[in-house]
């Protein structure tokens, strides 16, 4: 656009204004994460820390069950995202590629699941899963969201498989491959931007996970990280902030790591997931 | 070729993972839950069936059921201006910036990627009376110390104060949505548009507008199908208090299935939910389209 210097400097400034409001709380989480405990209780929430202390971290870890949120959060993580990632690319496959009479209507139906609020499924799931005896096991979390991260990702996959062309899986058929190994040995491996924002995406989102973890999960052995972090959260007002702020901002470095490393990938799949609603 | 293509083992082999997987976790649970809106049951002794007593409950005697409806109203109100509206003006600055967009977009759009209880958690402390958080302590450096407030356990200010945090969030997902759009006016019709002499203000209203109007319509609606969903934040700040005041459906749907263990009347409520988003698209596309004539 054309703008004079004067409004575009302007502009630039608001635009910064804006940046900061946007971005500094997350900054100040990290920085009142190494005050010592009388800097709370200063007036001066914005001030630094009068001393740098790694106090808090130390009293999250003694805590001790950091650790095991972490490692039941990764395992859902990964796992769910090794099935999605299967199954979506699978099922695109012959939705898109395969000559299957259904194929438009299942697309559909799957398509349908974008629209769905979690919330309609929770009771359902909730009394399946206790008759099941799944309850209160990582199984109750995975599965749910591997049903919740198909829709998008099958459109994803969907999308890309357009573009590859028939030509060549005539080819590779005339050279004797059969289905499963034009699937695995060719279309699979080609379509590895498509699996990068796949994973990103949805590693986000599972990892950030909190009404299934909230709702089927009671035992502190089977909680992953989200519901987790609510340990910090006295009742009654009592908490501990900058145990908070410390376990706040050691959960949150995997997705920030993951964000700022894909980050392209982390948004175009976020905004496709938010714009096919 | 085409023999391959119609492997009919092939098709399943393929396709029931992930069909049986989302029938079972997402589809089959929209029936179970309408049927089980026509009961009274508490998950653990006999289902008893009320036909549509828990509908007429619904709509007839319960005031916390309406409380929550207008409250979720006012939750869609504030969470669409700050999304769309705040993410629009936004998206418009960035077409101006010439230097470290790509900085900027990456930046603003950090906090959609935390976990609603780490935002709960920095918003709690943010709005916190005693010991001062960053709110009231800003308005008492500007001299409107008499502002200040404990902002969640007021009963005028909980509400709004319970939206802002869910809002912030996503400012940026929608900045980038529109940002896109923006960009993608061609060049060509905007210079056009300058040689006969429209203004930045025309130019925006007249021709800009009227070409991501698409996307803009998408956006409302995900913003507000996303605010009737809205249920993380709320429960973990205010759990719906004080008394009703930050009380949204699905907190209360939540609370009664899971809490007070009315499978039944909880099931009505997520299925009210349901309709009620899908009504709410019907009515913003039906909205957006009848301006455009």
């Amino acid at each position: 656009m054309n703008y004079s210097r004067y409004s575009k400097a302007f502009l630039a400034v608001i635009s910064f204004a804006l940046l900061i409001i946007q971005v500094y709380p997350l900054v100040w989480v990290f920085i009142s994460s190494f005050k010592a405990p009388t800097d709370f209780s200063s007036s001066n929430p914005l001030s630094l820390p009068s001393k740098f202390t790694f106090e808090n971290y130390l009293s999250v870890w003694r805590k001790g069950n950091l650790g095991t949120y972490f490692s039941n959060s990764l395992i859902v993580a990964v796992t769910t995202i090794v099935l999605v990632i299967l199954f979506s690319a699978m099922a695109a496959f012959v939705i898109e590629k395969m000559r299957f009479k259904w194929a438009q209507s299942v697309l559909f139906l799957f398509l349908c699941g974008i629209m769905i609020p979690i919330q309609v499924v929770l009771i359902p799931l909730f009394i399946l899963y206790n008759k099941t005896g799944i309850i209160n096991t990582l199984t109750s979390l995975i599965l749910p969201q591997v049903g919740f991260a198909l829709p998008i990702s099958i459109y994803l996959f969907v999308s890309f498989y357009k573009y590859i062309s028939n030509e060549i899986m005539e080819a590779a058929v005339m050279d004797g491959c059969g289905i499963y190994q034009v699937f695995w040995r060719m279309i699979f491996p080609l379509s590895r931007n498509t699996i990068v924002t796949v994973v990103v995406m949805n590693l986000i989102f599972i990892w950030n996970e909190f009404i299934f973890a909230n709702t089927f999960i009671h035992d502190l052995s089977s909680r992953t990280i989200p519901v987790g972090l609510m340990d910090y959260i006295g009742q009654y007002g009592l908490t501990d902030w900058g145990a908070t702020y410390a376990a706040i901002s050691i959960t949150t470095i995997p997705t920030m790591l993951v964000y700022f490393i894909f980050n392209k990938s982390v948004i175009s799949g976020m905004t496709a997931g938010a714009t096919k609603g | 070729m085409d023999k391959i293509l119609r492997n009919r083992k092939a098709v399943l082999v393929f396709l029931l993972p992930a069909l049986l997987v989302y029938v079972f976790t997402v589809l089959a649970p929209i029936l179970w839950s309408m049927y089980f809106s026509f009961f009274s049951w508490d998950g653990v002794s006999d289902m008893v069936y009320i036909g549509l007593d828990n509908y007429t409950k619904m709509f007839g005697g319960d005031k916390t059921f309406w409380k929550a409806f207008s409250n979720n109203l006012i939750y869609v109100f504030i969470i669409v201006a700050m999304q769309v509206f705040l993410g629009l003006l936004v998206a418009i600055l960035l077409t101006s910036i010439t230097k470290g967009r790509e900085l900027f977009k990456t930046l603003y759009f950090a906090p959609a990627i935390i976990t609603s209880v780490a935002i709960a958690q920095l918003f709690t402390s943010v709005y916190s009376f005693e010991p001062v958080g960053m709110l009231n302590f800003i308005l008492q450096q500007l001299g409107l110390g008499a502002w200040s407030k404990p902002w969640l356990s007021d009963l005028k200010w909980a509400l709004g104060a319970v939206s802002v945090p869910e809002g912030w969030r996503y400012i940026g997902l929608y900045m980038i949505i529109l940002y896109t759009a923006l960009l993608s006016i061609p060049s060509d019709i905007e210079e056009a548009a300058r040689i006969d002499g429209a203004s930045s203000w025309d130019l925006f209203w007249s021709i800009k507008m009227p070409l991501i109007k698409p996307v803009l319509t998408v956006s409302i609606i995900m913003a507000t199908t996303g605010a009737l969903k809205g249920f993380d934040i709320p429960y973990l700040m205010t759990n719906g208090g004080p008394g009703r005041v930050t009380e949204l459906l699905p907190t209360y749907m939540y609370k009664t299935a899971f809490s007070s263990l009315d499978f039944g009347y909880g099931s009505a409520m997520a299925v009210f939910i349901v309709i009620e988003s899908l009504i709410a698209v019907a009515f913003i596309r039906r909205m957006m389209e009848s301006k455009e004539t």
